[in-house]
């Protein structure tokens, strides 16, 4: 497929990474040209410089020739000129990153869909979506949503009084056929394990689990004896997402407390909040954690814009409360690093944004990939296509490599947790967890080469 | 032959768990019609045993239905729940070899619904139970061999058998 990527920041420029070595031709639009000579300088791609809402810019960046164009510069203006200017010159698919939800929600004057915008791209929505999950489903991590919304991926510790502890991964995969659900891998203190029938699961273990979006409710009660609640939860920030997930929880949660530095936007804040609790202070500030009932806290949200005060304050809360920690971090880098510091959930709004744009250009070929276990596992969603060597053979008789796991298969828009009689039919969507020695297998099986071809 | 049965011990056998009075076969499919017969009808068999009225079991196995069908295919439900007040794990059973329509995960209509109701406290013997069940009707011919089952006792004996096979 031919696609123009406007804006070249961290997020145009993974996905020009990704698009390219996924088989795709991608030309780069920006004004900036040194972001362009260091892309150039990486990737076979077309780089143009200029302003890429005028339809002269847009011609040399080959839109005529192109099916999609994704727009993510920084302003969401250009955003959506972008996407009206391609619409106009016949671009089948195109994809704006707008972040300001006056554009899109219920007071906007046009609708996206008027304006020649086939899908909007906000990562804020996507972020407070799953953290509003994780809040209504205590005791769990939510952390990806699969399949269009059909699936998710929870991550739970195992305690010592845990009603799966003790139980073999046979049992639970019995159990997983009745209530949708399927352990991916069990974390025991370095390891990671691919479960096989005799296993069990045992206490202090960690373990990612797939189910089905509407049945995560049966889950928690299977992990936990007493599934913790929240009812307190603390958020460091009032930044869009800060102040967006605490008008989407202040209803279903005991008590939320926002916490910002600047007083005018404490002030806006409380305003849009009305009845919610705003201090007016440094979430950094261990006094002003305490004035927020710190040592109630069930959940401990840092959600400001500077990800330094993120980290200070979630390892502030983590050290003086039996909190569960969420941090807003932007830089990708420091993601791996975090998790290892004991914060449970992780939240990078480029990433986020780079995987919900690959899943829409990917609708109906790879999905999605999910990285585990700090990336020494993966979950890869994939359509099977017409010639693959897993349609061959019920599951039984399917040579699977042994670090994988098939974890459900989506025929006719149905999610099913497969057993050793279910067969893989071309156009079933299949959801693979394998460690990275399992992948080149997994890759045969479901043959990559094919994946990449847009259906002529 | 026992009545109401219930365990208050790790179940090594399904027997142990269900009774000839809780199990009904419905030869001529004229009882179990659909879903909401046999989740009723469930209730009541299971009620004694869990010491409940029969209406509190049926909510809340209906309510267990709304999230996601218990219909797992291959003509086999598993509908469950648990209970504050029930003493031990119990089961019921309906073979319907008519079928009826379960809203399963394959589309097929159901013949054999296994009932499940247990301690609120004990979820880890409740889980194991379920997957007992789960267990030994994913064997084909112990599905075929409780469809042509005529009485109630017939179905038990054939459970019993099964069950017994389990490793």
């Amino acid at each position: 497929m031919n696609i123009v990527v406007v804006g070249a920041g961290v997020v145009g420029q993974s996905l020009a990474e990704q698009l390219s070595v996924e088989g795709h031709r991608i030309s780069i639009v920006d004004r900036d040209r040194s972001k362009l000579r260091a892309i150039g300088e990486k990737l076979d791609v077309l780089c143009v410089r200029g302003n890429a809402s005028t339809p002269s810019v847009l011609k040399r960046a080959g839109i005529e020739k192109a099916q999609m164009v994704i727009a993510v510069t920084d302003l969401d203006e250009v955003n959506m000129v972008v996407g009206m200017v391609a619409d106009r010159l016949g671009v089948e698919h195109t994809i704006a990153r707008v972040r300001n939800p006056e554009y899109f929600g219920e007071s906007a004057t046009l609708s996206m869909r008027q304006m020649g915008i086939d899908q909007v791209i906000d990562p804020a929505r996507t972020i407070v979506d799953a953290m509003v999950r994780t809040i209504e489903t205590p005791g769990t991590y939510h952390l990806a949503t699969l399949a269009g919304g059909q699936m998710v991926i929870l991550g739970f510790n195992i305690a010592k009084d845990s009603p799966a502890a003790g139980l073999t991964m046979a049992e639970l995969r019995e159990i997983g056929n009745i209530e949708s659900f399927l352990v991916l891998d069990i974390n025991r203190g370095d390891q990671v394990i691919v479960p096989r029938g005799p296993d069990t699961i045992e206490p202090g273990d960690s373990v990612h689990v797939l189910c089905s979006a509407k049945t995560t409710k049966l889950v928690t009660p299977i992990i936990h004896a007493q599934p913790p609640v929240v009812n307190v939860v603390i958020i460091g920030g009032a930044s869009r997402i800060g102040v967006q997930l605490a008008e989407a929880i202040r209803d279903r949660v005991e008590r939320v407390v926002l916490i910002e530095p600047d007083p005018a936007a404490a002030e806006e804040a409380a305003e849009r909040l009305g009845g919610t609790l705003v201090l007016n202070g440094e979430p950094t500030d261990l006094d002003v954690l305490e004035e927020a009932s710190l040592d109630k806290c069930d959940l401990f949200c840092a959600l400001s814009d500077n990800d330094q005060s993120n980290i200070m304050s979630v390892l502030l809360a983590k050290k003086h409360s039996k909190a569960v920690a969420a941090a807003l971090v932007h830089q990708p880098e420091y993601v791996p690093v975090l998790s290892s510091l004991g914060m449970e959930i992780v939240i990078n709004p480029r990433l986020i944004t780079v995987g919900e744009i690959l899943m829409h250009v990917r609708r109906g070929h790879v999905q999605s990939v999910t990285r585990l276990a700090q990336g020494r596992a993966e979950i890869l969603e994939l359509e099977v296509p017409d010639a693959s060597p897993a349609t061959r053979t019920k599951l039984r008789e399917l040579r699977f490599p042994e670090h994988a796991l098939l974890g459900a298969i989506v025929h006719d828009g149905v999610m099913r947790i497969p057993d050793g009689d279910s067969k893989i039919e071309p156009g079933d969507t299949v959801v693979v967890f394998a460690l990275p020695d399992a992948i080149p297998g997994i890759e045969k099986l479901f043959s990559r080469r094919r994946w990449f071809q847009w259906p002529t | 032959m026992p009545t109401a049965n219930v365990s208050t011990e790790a179940p090594m056998r399904l027997t142990d768990i269900l009774a000839a009075d809780r199990v009904l076969v419905d030869v001529e499919g004229s009882i179990v019609r659909n879903k909401n017969d046999a989740l009723r009808i469930l209730s009541r068999m299971l009620a004694p045993a869990a010491g409940v009225e029969a209406a509190t079991i049926e909510t809340l196995l209906t309510e267990r239905e709304a999230l996601q069908s218990t219909g797992i295919g291959d003509g086999v439900a598993i509908p469950h729940t648990s209970l504050e007040a029930a003493p031990g794990q119990a089961a019921a059973l309906i073979v319907c070899p008519h079928g009826i329509p379960f809203d399963a995960i394959d589309g097929k209509d159901v013949t054999i619904v296994f009932g499940v109701v247990g301690p609120r406290k004990a979820t880890g013997e409740h889980l194991r139970v379920l997957a007992r069940i789960s267990r030994l009707l994913r064997d084909g011919p112990a599905r075929q061999g409780l469809i042509r089952a005529l009485t109630p006792a017939a179905a038990l004996s054939l459970i019993e058998g099964q069950d017994g096979a389990l490793r």
